[in-house]
């Protein structure tokens, strides 16, 4: 009784399993043959292009120039962007057909909102692997032509990667369920972004910015601020997130990178449970 | 009585009185601006690898930062500290009052004493000159009260052999001015006495307090006092942090403006050269730590570094025992050694330096030297490389690796096409793809 009772538990398992794979398979080809992501890419590379550049110009003006973290800055900057694609087309994914009023023709067949939810995070992430794979190659071009500097755990270090945009992928997923149009949905994400965004640069900004004097500083209260604020946006914004994973993978530094690998699982799993929830209250109509 | 003859009568007590009130206003200003306390503060000598800071914890300062790796002390002091605005801070007046507090520290770690620590002596002997040679050596116990008396020892020694040498002096000169009046020949006079080298130990004399080097962790450290009471204020947390890497940094000397040095610290950094010129490296161990706890190790008062997570390199001792090797795929190119340099500046109006290697034999050509360090030439035919050091034992130095390039292509428009190449993929894909469904349309409605 309880073998049989596994079994259908097993093939019930199966079914939604493959039910995720046929909505990911099929979501991933719209994505692959859209421009989208083409552009998208070609941007990513273009200002990592623009980076390099500069620091290889910055030699003919200057006879040298030591980097500390040779190519962390157009990786990342190329990373960020194939994040913010693949969360924007998250974003879109439950909110534009909820909209048209497809969503509801969707839940007639065998689907919940486990399923598509996670046949969406899936999409996510096969996306973000495309996106990698279009662009790497076109890096490493970049750098041959330049005699630029890669340092080879920065190769390594994209493969963690996915773990911060699993978490832009999952709050992207729970703002499309929670959205009432795909306008409000982008709208409430391009926010989101711009504050996340604005804190990690106003704190970078103000690591530039020298004390007013040795003894005294008049931004003291701010930089206190934003770097309490700093903690809290390693567990937020997976911007953040990525560039912790890229720099302690740069440094060797393993424990970071485990912990912030970690801090990204359950942030990805609370989003992710959220976004389910938020789903089967939202329902399925506009 | 009319009031003036009150005041002629009492001239003497009244003339005191207005000087009182004339003297009050300064009075009351100087207790402004100086208000001193009596209070318990640690005096700090902080190790760290190549020297010993000398700072103090007033009871503003609730955090102590320690290193791991190197023995500190920390005295329990009375002493008088006052507020000085103009560098925001608590200063002590060591001068008024150093009244040593008797007790030992006791270190918790959570809700458990790990350790308890008796007062002892101490001396730190400092060295002039830079260099491994010159690190400050700290004696505890037995040994600082041996290593004092043996400075001691030393000082009287040159005490006594400047008054000899002062003495022979003054004998000398006499013997040739009565030399001089008779006429003799300066050639024949006799050597002068030589005078005695100046001592190059310095020394804080002997002192009391805890001996300090734990793991890296957070602690809590307290005083108590002889009758068993916790020494009030005495209560403090104590960072003891560790470097992260340690590594070897260079500085790194552009042949064209030698006077501002760049450094690269980063064990994945790289230098970026122009082709056919050079760079000279000066080698120093280098040490990452935290950046907040090494400059409050610095300065404990310090409030201004609010970079929580952030790490700092830290230029530590000079390197100049080893060789500079060229790498490339694991083959060792050459080898280039440590060796002195004279900068001359290009005369005339044209700008710039012009770097020599300094020859002992040429004073008009070389007077001087002016630097010590790797010369790494960067070449057309050879734009791909790393630097290593390799100690006079054959020992390769772990950190010490950098990659080296010369910059390659930085036109514009190869670097826009190479840019384009994912549109391109992307044009093919999707050809591809139209070319699918026409096939597949047309074969459907054929069928």
């Amino acid at each position: 009784m309880s073998a049989d009772l596994t079994k259908t538990h097993n093939r019930a398992g199966f079914l939604r399993w493959h039910t995720i794979r046929r909505i990911a398979t099929q979501q991933s080809r719209d994505s692959l043959f859209g421009w989208g992501i083409y552009i998208a890419a070609t941007v990513s590379v273009g200002i990592a292009a623009l980076l390099i550049f500069n620091s290889v110009r910055f030699v003919g003006e200057s006879d040298l120039n030591v980097i500390s973290q040779p190519f962390l800055f157009p990786l990342q900057f190329a990373l960020t962007l194939a994040m913010l694609f693949v969360a924007v087309e998250a974003t879109l994914s439950i909110a534009r057909p909820r909209e048209q009023g497809s969503l509801q023709v969707l839940f007639f067949a065998p689907i919940d909102e486990p399923i598509l939810i996670g046949g969406n995070f899936i999409t996510g992430l096969l996306v973000y692997v495309f996106f990698v794979v279009l662009t790497l190659p076109v890096l490493l071009l970049l750098v041959w032509a330049t005699n630029f500097v890669l340092p080879t755990v920065l190769l390594w270090a994209v493969i963690p990667t996915i773990f911060a945009v699993a978490v832009a992928l999952a709050f992207g997923l729970f703002v499309s369920a929670a959205a009432p149009s795909a306008r409000a949905a982008v709208l409430i994400l391009v926010a989101g972004i711009l504050i996340l965004l604005g804190l990690q640069s106003a704190y970078t900004a103000l690591l530039n910015i020298p004390p007013t004097s040795r003894f005294f500083d008049a931004l003291l209260f701010i930089r206190s601020i934003l770097a309490s604020l700093q903690s809290i946006l390693s567990w937020l914004s997976p911007i953040r997130m990525l560039d912790i994973i890229l720099t302690s993978s740069l440094n060797n530094d393993w424990a970071q990178l485990l912990k912030q690998i970690g801090i990204s699982l359950v942030a990805t799993a609370v989003w992710l449970f959220a976004a389910v929830r938020m789903l089967h209250r939202k329902g399925v109509l506009p | 009585m009319s009031l003036r003859t009150l005041f002629k009568q009492r001239s003497k007590w009244s003339l005191t009185i207005i000087l009182f009130i004339l003297a009050m206003p300064p009075l009351v200003f100087a207790q402004e601006a100086i208000d001193r306390q009596r209070s318990f503060v640690y005096g700090i000598n902080a190790g760290i690898p190549d020297a010993v800071i000398g700072t103090f914890a007033p009871p503003t300062v609730d955090t102590i930062y320690l290193m791991s790796t190197e023995t500190s002390i920390v005295s329990p002091r009375i002493t008088s500290i006052y507020y000085w605005p103009i560098t925001n801070d608590y200063r002590a007046s060591w001068g008024i009052l150093n009244e040593v507090v008797e007790g030992e520290l006791e270190i918790i770690s959570g809700l458990q004493t790990v350790e308890t620590i008796e007062q002892v002596t101490y001396t730190i002997h400092f060295f002039q000159g830079r260099g491994s040679s010159s690190k400050p050596t700290l004696f505890i116990g037995e040994e600082a009260e041996v290593a004092n008396a043996q400075f001691e020892a030393d000082q009287i020694a040159y005490r006594d052999a400047v008054w000899a040498y002062e003495d022979a002096r003054q004998a000398w000169l006499d013997a040739a001015r009565e030399a001089q009046k008779k006429g003799v020949d300066p050639n024949l006079f006799p050597e002068g006495p030589i005078e005695p080298p100046a001592p190059t130990t310095f020394s804080t004399g002997l002192n009391s307090g805890f001996p300090i080097k734990l793991d890296p962790g957070n602690y809590r450290i307290r005083t108590r006092a002889a009758d068993g009471s916790i020494v009030p204020k005495s209560e403090r947390d104590l960072v003891v942090f560790s470097p992260r890497r340690t590594a070897v940094g260079y500085e790194v000397i552009p042949e064209q403006r030698w006077t501002f040095p760049e450094q690269s610290n980063d064990l994945e950094g790289a230098i970026l050269g122009r082709e056919n010129s050079s760079v000279y490296l000066k080698p120093f161990v280098s040490r990452e730590y935290p950046a907040v706890s090494y400059a409050r190790l610095q300065d404990p008062q310090d409030v201004s570094t609010g970079q929580v997570g952030e790490w700092t390199w830290v230029a530590g001792e000079p390197i100049d025992n080893a060789v500079l090797e060229q790498v490339n795929n694991g083959q060792v190119l050459g080898q280039i050694p440590l060796q002195p340099y004279t900068v001359k500046q290009s005369p005339g109006g044209r700008l710039g330096y012009e770097i020599l290697e300094y020859n002992s034999n040429t004073p008009f050509e070389t007077p001087r030297v002016d630097f010590v360090a790797y010369r790494l030439p960067l070449e057309s035919n050879n734009r791909n490389f790393s630097v290593q050091l390799r100690t006079d034992d054959e020992t390769l130095l772990l950190g010490s690796n950098r990659a080296v390039r010369v910059a390659g292509n930085n036109s514009p428009f190869i670097l826009a096409l190479i840019s384009l190449l994912p549109l391109l993929a992307g044009g093919c894909i999707l050809w591809w793809r139209q070319q699918q469904t026409y096939r597949l349309k047309s074969s459907a409605d054929s069928v």
